[in-house]
């Protein structure tokens, strides 16, 4: 009867060895797939032979896992400062939706394509993955405010 | 030759009793008492209504002023009801163009913000703003959203954070 019960508490302590190596492992893993990375991506906005002076986009993330941490501004003088942002939209958790807006009076306003702002994320997976977003492209104006075709995209950058 | 015409037809009652009093004076030397008495018995007997009639002119008169005054009274309180009627529905119809149609659901504030009037408050009313901005032109009150008297970059920083917040009425959702 002693006997039998070693060889229980044997067995016992086996599987819950066993369970705590494999649990690790999985500890191990998860923490792989969940590595946080950092990427600016570019917001272009092409208006073709259009100056541009002023635009308004909706920006959502398509998957969770992203966040803004950070927004700059772009490229051209006109619109170099940081444009218009909601600051509680940053750091938000799940799926990141933010709506940047800019405009300009000058007088020399950027066409064709045209970086207009750097937005900073945080993202927690596969770092390789690029992560989509729904551009929402509201206001697009020359500076009589009148309404120009133009497409608006996300790039990544190094 | 003159016809006859009887003295008592061209003469009238009081000239009558005047010729009657002469008469008496006229006749006999009468006691003077019986003469005054004769004299106040055919005196005229009509009275005079000059008085009675003089405090009726005036009480109709009074009694028309009242009517006269009542009646202003009554006009001023028409033309005062018909201002007050006229004030109201312009008061009323600012209000329905102030919040027509796309606005009517939109809080004050961002109706306020909605600059181009077009419904939507964006980057472009931020813009209309904007080019509205000289430091040179008068102050304008109504643009003073931050009320520090002053129409300046942070009032119009103030409806670009409407435009920029999400979820919120005014913006695209």
């Amino acid at each position: 009867m002693r006997r039998i019960g070693l060889v229980l508490l044997f067995c016992l302590c086996s599987i819950t060895l066993s369970l705590k190596v494999a649990w690790g492992d999985s500890d191990i893993q998860s923490s792989a797939s969940k590595a946080i990375s950092f990427m600016p991506m570019v917001l272009m906005i092409d208006s073709g032979d259009v100056p541009l002076a002023a635009y308004q986009v909706k920006i959502s993330a398509k998957q969770s896992g992203v966040k803004l941490v950070g927004i700059e501004g772009g490229a051209h003088k006109s619109f170099s400062d940081a444009p218009y942002y909601d600051p509680t939209a940053l750091h938000q958790a799940g799926n990141a939706t933010i709506i940047l807006a800019a405009y300009s009076l000058d007088t020399h306003l950027p066409h064709g394509k045209c970086r207009v702002a750097t937005l900073h994320l945080q993202v927690t997976g596969d770092a390789e993955i690029t992560p989509e977003f729904n551009i929402e492209l509201t206001v697009v104006s020359d500076h009589q405010q009148q309404p120009i075709a133009a497409t608006a995209q996300l790039l990544r950058t190094k | 030759m003159k016809p006859f015409e009887p003295q008592s037809v061209l003469i009238n009652g009081d000239q009558k009793m005047q010729q009657n009093n002469e008469q008496f004076e006229n006749d006999i030397a009468l006691p003077l008492a019986l003469s005054e008495d004769l004299k106040t018995v055919f005196t005229s007997g009509i009275p005079d209504h000059r008085a009675s009639d003089l405090a009726l002119l005036r009480d109709a008169r009074d009694h028309f002023d009242k009517i006269k005054h009542r009646k202003k009274r009554q006009r001023v309180q028409y033309i005062g009801k018909i201002w007050a009627a006229m004030l109201l529905m312009a008061i009323g119809i600012y209000g329905f163009m102030t919040l027509s149609s796309d606005q009517a659901g939109m809080p004050v504030q961002y109706a306020m913000f909605d600059i181009d009037r077009n419904g939507d408050i964006d980057i472009l009313d931020c813009m209309t703003l904007a080019a509205k901005n000289d430091p040179a032109a008068p102050f304008i009150e109504k643009y003073d959203f931050n009320h520090d008297h002053l129409f300046d970059q942070k009032d119009i920083d103030m409806i670009a954070m409407s435009a920029v917040t999400v979820n919120t009425r005014g913006v695209m959702q």
